[in-house]
């Protein structure tokens, strides 16, 4: 069964990747799994410095889901050069660098790092929800997004994916300002913001107090989006938000999604690249889905 | 080579020692006897995440694995109610365990659920030939463990509580104090605590004192433990004296006492 799609013009061997902060930069995951059966990796984001990210406790199981205040912690854009991005080079079928910044101009600064890279893109981290500057304070301003993926394609030949954050209003108008300014890609959602509280301390239980949401309950959520967004712009979409299975993947690529992205279903599944590509192989075949190309966005809406 | 960590183990014994903990014996061949003591594993208890559990004693020749379960929230629960035979998803062994060469003397001090990785490093070292003491605090007498529960343990075991009726009446880091107050610098000397934080500070302090070895396990709520999410993030000074926030699923969970920041 082929599983390969097209994406700025390459063909992937499949359609998933690793989800920023999900994965580290691959290393531990190389172990125990072999890189190579992903469409490629997402880095964990990288910043101009090296960050420690929040106090813990920052992760906290929540019914079909995990919250997170992890913040951002990455060992800075020098560090990442030197170690880590030659090894997802060598040893991924392609790599994306998701990159974050409190400001337009540390947006720009890593994009420049990163142009003379054998990178295969690079994901504009326009989304988190842990970190007090930047992030998803950039992503919910439609101006500041649209110009500061405007400022980031002056200065890169790499195609640029801008990831969106599904704490806004209208996530199409996000989308329409991220093409406007130039990106190639959308990749969306990132994390839900939530809250889980402690009864017996009477405290949020991140030292947070809140953190972003990810997990098969938000599943119904991105899956909205990400057809939404589809439907709103021209530039390809990357789906993620609750994959844990073949169905899955096919679910929302089915809504619009050239690629997906898998984040904490990594977790408490250590092999379940292998068991999303078997699934999805068998899901195909008894669909009789011959190619993904022509499934992707095939979604057949009912008429009101 | 790829490592394998992925396993299906089956419940075969269930022990109650107190009102919410359980000991759980799972058979797994492939794991028992790959563990170092203080290392973890990751139990799938049926939620979105699996959540980890330090190892308690394995038994290769048996092809046992055995650990602790505190009923805490809603996976320890689900995992301590699984009935026998119930078939369970494992990933480990994981993390780094105590450093126990050359120590030829250990004492655990341990609050609780974190009295049972101090069980695995303190058997490690009786069949070593090392002598050992464990110090065990519990927040009442009605939540003290079996004096069976250590039995196998060659050297002495003292129990202690706020509320009294065990053998001593005071937290666990006042009983290491009563009963091993006078201790001193010896590089045959090493002590071990895991459990509440303020426990652990006391047992660092207690060590610092004396300029006794000692190492922490620490506890600390995980996503992955493998990693991947840089979830559980302890402070911990680096090799320069800077703080560095380390993932306490791979960088620990044990770790040298001098380091650990409270």
């Amino acid at each position: 069964m082929d599983l390969s799609v097209e994406l700025f013009g390459n063909l992937l061997i499949n359609p998933i990747f690793t989800a920023s902060g999900c994965f580290a930069c691959g290393r531990e995951a190389a172990a125990y799994q072999d890189l190579k059966a992903w469409g490629g990796l997402v880095s964990t984001a990288i910043t101009r410095e090296k960050r420690l990210g929040n106090p813990g406790p920052r992760v906290c199981e929540t019914a079909s889901g995990l919250l997170n205040s992890v913040g951002l912690q990455n060992p800075g854009i020098d560090y990442f050069l030197m170690y880590d991005l030659p090894f997802m080079l060598e040893e991924t079928n392609t790599t994306i660098v998701n990159v974050a910044g409190s400001v337009t101009e540390d947006y720009v600064y890593l994009c420049e790092k990163l142009d003379g890279t054998d990178i295969f893109a690079i994901e504009l981290n326009l989304s988190c929800p842990n970190v007090k500057h930047g992030g998803m304070a950039i992503g919910t301003h439609y101006d500041l997004l649209e110009s500061t993926v405007a400022a980031c394609r002056n200065v890169s030949s790499k195609p640029l994916i801008a990831k969106l954050t599904p704490n806004i209003t209208d996530i199409t108008e996000a989308a329409k300002a991220a093409e406007a300014g130039g990106a190639d890609a959308i990749s969306l959602v990132n994390t839900f913001l939530g809250m889980a509280i402690d009864l017996k301390t009477r405290r949020p239980v991140l030292k947070n107090n809140t953190g972003g949401l990810s997990g098969p309950c938000i599943k119904p959520l991105a899956l909205r989006m990400v057809a939404d967004v589809y439907r709103s712009v021209s530039i390809p979409v990357i789906g993620l938000g609750g994959i844990t299975s073949g169905k899955d993947v096919l679910e929302f690529m089915l809504a619009g999604a050239s690629a997906v992205q898998v984040g904490s279903a990594n977790f408490a599944h250590p092999h379940i690249i292998d068991s999303l590509r078997k699934e999805m192989e068998q899901e195909m075949r008894e669909l009789e889905i011959s190619s993904l190309d022509a499934w992707i966005g095939s979604l057949n809406y009912w008429k009101s | 080579m790829l490592k394998e960590i992925e396993y299906h183990a089956r419940l075969i014994i269930k022990r109650y020692v107190n009102p919410t903990t359980y000991i759980l014996d799972f058979a797994c061949a492939e794991l028992a006897g790959r563990f170092q003591p203080g290392q973890f594993l990751e139990i799938d208890c049926g939620g979105y995440i699996c959540r980890p559990f330090a190892l308690m004693h394995q038994d290769e020749e048996r092809g046992i694995i055995r650990v602790g379960v505190q009923i805490v929230g809603e996976s320890s629960r689900r995992l301590a109610g699984l009935p026998l035979n119930s078939l369970v998803k494992l990933i480990g062994p994981l993390g780094n365990g105590f450093e126990l060469a050359p120590y030829k003397r250990v004492i655990g001090i341990g609050g609780s659920s974190g009295i049972f990785p101090l069980y695995a490093a303190l058997e490690s070292v009786a069949e070593a030939g090392g002598e050992t003491a464990l110090i065990c605090g519990f927040g009442s007498v009605e939540q003290a463990y079996p004096r069976e529960t250590f039995e196998e343990l060659p050297g002495p075991v003292y129990y202690s509580s706020d509320t009294g009726g065990l053998d001593f009446t005071g937290h666990a880091g006042a009983c290491l104090e009563h009963y091993f107050g006078d201790l001193e610098q010896d590089p045959d000397l090493l002590l071990l605590a895991c459990g509440p934080r303020p426990l652990l500070a006391y047992v660092q302090k207690f060590a610092a004192d004396r300029q006794i070895d000692c190492q922490l396990s620490l506890e600390t709520y995980m996503g992955c433990g493998l990693g991947l999410c840089t979830g559980c993030a302890v402070d911990v000074l680096g090799k320069d004296g800077h703080l560095e926030r380390l993932r306490c699923c791979v960088d620990g969970p044990c770790f040298d006492s001098k380091l650990v920041v409270f």
